[in-house]
């Protein structure tokens, strides 16, 4: 499409590069018409008309014409090999799936290595560069021509370039911005701002945002507001929104102690939990979010946890038919994940954000939920305990039918899991009870009853339940330390 | 408990393969929080005016005592002393300062493995006596704060000693209650550890000019000890406890005619016993045992007897020198050679199983092990003089 505009536009200046015969012949004849009339032109008008070139003008506006064809072109062309590069790629090959994958992985680290995407990415600029020389052109072609028509071409160039320019340094200046372009990664990847100009920034940054509130003050009349939070539940996390990680995506900042909290990332977990729930219904998906859900910190910042979600995955795994519902055969193991992931997503919600807002989900499931904690599940004691906590979340702590944690045997992640687990429910258990639930108090001595010792981690959760017995403040890394089991 | 193979939570890389820096982390974090909890139940108890935190404080006491480590021992002990001291008030009355007490000791010596010192015996045998008296009146299991309690006293035998000069052991309630837990019905450690406390007490029961007892409490007892030799591992303390009483037993003209043949099987501890052991030294100098041991008809006890004797030979009067003498030489070889042989082969088995036990151990573990494997080869030099008649 550039290179057609483009192409219209050099046909329309191409004329004004060759004489105009026309004009000379019109010249001619009006001298010939003036004499026969015995009218004999003198000075200017008697001189026979002669091309001396075209003008420097026309010739700076072709010129940038034709680069901005030229420019249209080689990106036209290079998008046509890229889709025969990316056609390589995408083509199936014949062979063992491990074959197959190993091909894949070849071509793979081929990509990365001659930095494919960088390449396809810096695609693009070729036709912006394009349809800048083409505006510039016009520009200075029709300044040339007719001033109050140039001026409407000026100006929406004009808007077009700051517009550019603003995205660029937007993106250049915050990862988060959406409106990145493979300039700006050039310019961050160019640009590495020293302390000072990041003051300098900042500085600029807050004056800019002191007048983007007084805006939003000025026009706004309804503000949003944050995520209320019960009264009874303690302020445990100071929350203040993910924050704008301008260096790296992933990686915590430089300096700052891997026990730090990165609530950005919590909040992109859980986002991309809703999205590959919402998108996929792959058992195994499923399974492999069951396992991330307990390493997330379901912090105030989340809006929601798929509580009712994973409620019917769990469901699924039973056969409700029989009281009390017994596991579908092979399905142990999603049975587990889920029920673990539910009993953490629910405690931690609770903890963190206030029963209040988990209080529907809850109704939801109470409604059809039936005891499971009672059977025995082949001696599955790791299942077995976290559906006993799931009945017991649902229901009440004291009076349902006590934990008999000295008959269980755990594995060493589930006992550090459950251990964790009920520390966080532990919070606001205390806070209902007054004193620590019976259940609680029986996994502590269990726990600590262990010869040999069970690891420091679940022997620091015990104790930090101790603690929370004698009034003590509950720590912030044990509960969301980055190695949540 | 042993945990089973690992099967779940191996997909994540934040599972368990935790890195050391991590377990550092986690076993500082443990040390700071076992100081704060023993910290804030000091200030608690150092204080108590408040019964909804002394309520809570007990709470945590519960929680925290089952688990067995150093820093939970000691500061549990110290804790236990300050909740004897302090008085009593409308806020902390005489049942919760038992209470705490019970937690406190129970931290303290649940386990073997870390027994902090006893600073003051008597707040223990005061302890002691408290729970003797509430397992007297029946209700609630008193059995553990018992078993601790005889524990931390016999860890500490030499400020135990000193603190019994102020205590009547032979009270006799105080008798009964000590007798009582030895009887079958009562757990295995708890009768190991007043097995390692009687020792302690066992001049003031068994070297007495009058029986303590009578014959049929002296002989349950007897019997009894007799049922609870194979309950439990005979460790160097255990055996050494054995010996010590038995030999108290046999030393007492009033409690030797009731000590079965199970009891007398424990003499073969006799190279346990250090050289200036009381108990040992009043045994080898009694020139009336050596006939009263004769009088059983035992021979396999004559055996030994004659062994521990000739063993310290050199160490024994006049007196008993001249019996051993003539002992020896009414023995027909012959007739006493099967018991002979048996002591022997007790000898050997014993010096195997210390050489075994000297080459994985080290420091006074093996100085005492070096001692003993002396001690039973001279015996086994005397033993093999004996079976071939010789002087």
């Amino acid at each position: 499409m550039f290179s057609a505009v483009a192409s219209a536009f050099i046909v329309d200046v191409q004329t004004e590069l060759e004489p105009d015969y026309e004009e000379m012949n019109h010249a001619l004849l009006k001298i010939i018409a003036s004499s026969a009339l015995g009218n004999i032109p003198t000075d200017a008008d008697a001189a026979f008309p002669v091309w001396n070139g075209p003008d420097g003008t026309i010739i700076h506006v072709q010129t940038i014409l034709y680069s901005s064809l030229s420019a249209s072109l080689l990106a036209a062309l290079i998008a046509m090999m890229g889709k025969q590069w990316l056609n390589r790629y995408a083509s199936v090959e014949l062979g063992s799936i491990i074959e197959r994958g190993r091909r894949r992985k070849r071509k793979m680290d081929g990509m990365v290595t001659w930095k494919f995407d960088l390449v396809m990415e810096c695609l693009p600029l070729m036709p912006q560069v394009a349809l800048l020389l083409l505006g510039y052109a016009l520009s200075n072609y029709l300044y040339v021509t007719n001033k109050v028509v140039a001026s409407v071409v000026i100006g929406f160039t004009a808007f077009g370039l700051l517009f550019y320019l603003l995205i660029v340094s937007a993106a250049t200046l915050s990862y988060n911005c959406p409106f990145q372009t493979p300039l700006s990664r050039v310019f961050r990847f160019l640009v590495r701002f020293d302390n000072e100009h990041k003051r300098c920034l900042r500085r600029f940054g807050e004056l800019f945002g002191r007048c983007l509130d007084w805006f939003r003050r000025k026009f706004t009349r309804k503000k949003n507001r944050p995520i209320p939070r019960s009264s009874g539940t303690p302020d445990l996390f100071d929350w203040n929104g993910p924050g704008d990680r301008t260096e790296s995506p992933v990686a915590n900042p430089p300096g700052q102690s891997p026990m730090t909290l990165n609530w950005g990332l919590y909040k992109s977990d859980s986002d991309c939990i809703d999205w590959t729930l919402e998108k996929s219904l792959d058992a195994d998906v499923t399974m492999a979010i069951a396992r991330v859900i307990p390493e997330i910190v379901w912090h105030p910042g989340i809006p929601a946890a798929p509580l009712e979600r994973f409620y019917d995955v769990l469901l699924e795994c039973f056969d409700c038919s029989s009281r009390p519902p017994t596991v579908k055969q092979d399905l142990g193991e999603m049975a587990y994940l889920s029920a673990r992931a539910l009993v953490d997503m629910v405690t931690q919600r609770v903890a963190f954000v206030g029963s209040e807002l988990v209080r529907a989900a809850l109704e939801s499931i109470s409604a059809r939920h039936q005891t499971m904690g009672l059977r025995d599940y082949e001696g599955d004691s790791d299942l077995k305990s976290t559906l006993g906590v799931f009945d017991h979340i649902l229901g009440n702590w004291e009076s349902s039918t006590s934990m008999d944690w000295q008959n269980f045997s755990f594995t060493i992640p589930h006992h550090s899991w459950m251990s964790s687990n009920l520390f966080t429910h532990a919070i606001p258990a205390l806070q209902t009870f007054d004193s620590l639930p019976s259940d609680i108090r029986g996994f502590i001595i269990y726990s600590l009853r262990l010869d040999p010792p069970p690891p420091a981690q679940i022997v620091a959760d015990c104790l930090f339940m101790i603690g929370l017995v004698l009034d003590f403040q509950p720590p912030l890394n044990a509960l969301s330390s980055p190695d949540k089991r | 408990m042993l945990y089973p193979p690992l099967t779940r939570g191996e997909s994540s890389p934040h599972t368990f393969s935790m890195s050391k820096a991590n377990l550092t982390c986690y076993s500082r974090q443990v040390s700071l929080q076992i100081d704060r909890i023993y910290e804030r139940l000091t200030r608690t108890f150092q204080n108590p005016v408040s019964t909804p935190k002394i309520s809570r404080a007990l709470a945590a006491m519960e929680l925290v005592a089952p688990l067995s480590k150093e820093e939970i021992s000691r500061n549990s002990y110290d804790l236990f002393r300050v909740v004897m001291r302090v008085p009593i008030s409308p806020s902390y009355t005489e049942e919760k300062k038992w209470e705490a007490s019970r937690l406190a000791l129970q931290g303290a010596y649940k386990c073997d493995k870390f027994l902090p010192s006893v600073e003051d015996p008597q707040e223990i045998l005061a302890f002691l006596k408290y729970h003797f008296e509430l397992a007297g009146r029946g209700g609630r299991d008193h059995n553990e704060p018992i078993q601790n309690a005889l524990r931390a006293l016999a860890h500490s035998p030499g400020p135990t000693i000193e603190a019994l000069r102020h205590f009547d052991p032979t009270e006799p309630s105080f008798v009964n209650n000590i007798c009582r837990l030895f009887q079958n019905d009562k757990p295995p450690q708890l009768c190991k550890a007043a097995l390692l406390f009687l020792p302690l007490i066992g001049d003031r029961w068994f070297d007495t000019p009058h029986p303590i007892m009578g014959p049929g409490q002296m002989m349950g007892l007897c019997l009894d000890l007799a049922s609870v030799v194979d309950r439990f591992e005979h460790t160097h303390d255990v055996q050494k406890a054995f010996l010590a009483v038995l030999l108290r037993m046999i030393n007492s003209p009033y409690w030797r005619p009731h000590i079965v043949p199970e009891n007398w099987r424990l003499l073969e501890y006799f190279t346990l016993v250090p050289d200036d052991d009381i108990p040992l030294r009043s045994c080898i100098d009694n020139p009336e045992l050596i006939d009263a041991i004769s009088a059983l008809n035992n021979p396999e006890v004559l055996a030994f007897w004659l062994v521990v004797l000739c063993w310290k030979y050199e160490e024994l009067i006049p007196q008993v020198q001249k019996r051993l003498k003539a002992v020896m030489k009414e023995i027909v070889p012959g007739d006493n050679r099967p018991h002979l042989n048996a002591c022997l082969s007790m000898i050997n088995r014993r010096l195997k199983a210390a050489g075994e036990a000297l080459e994985r151990s080290t420091g006074p573990a093996a100085g005492d092990l070096g001692t003993e494997i002396d001690n039973l080869r001279q015996a086994r030099v005397y033993l093999v003089a004996l079976r071939v008649g010789e002087d």
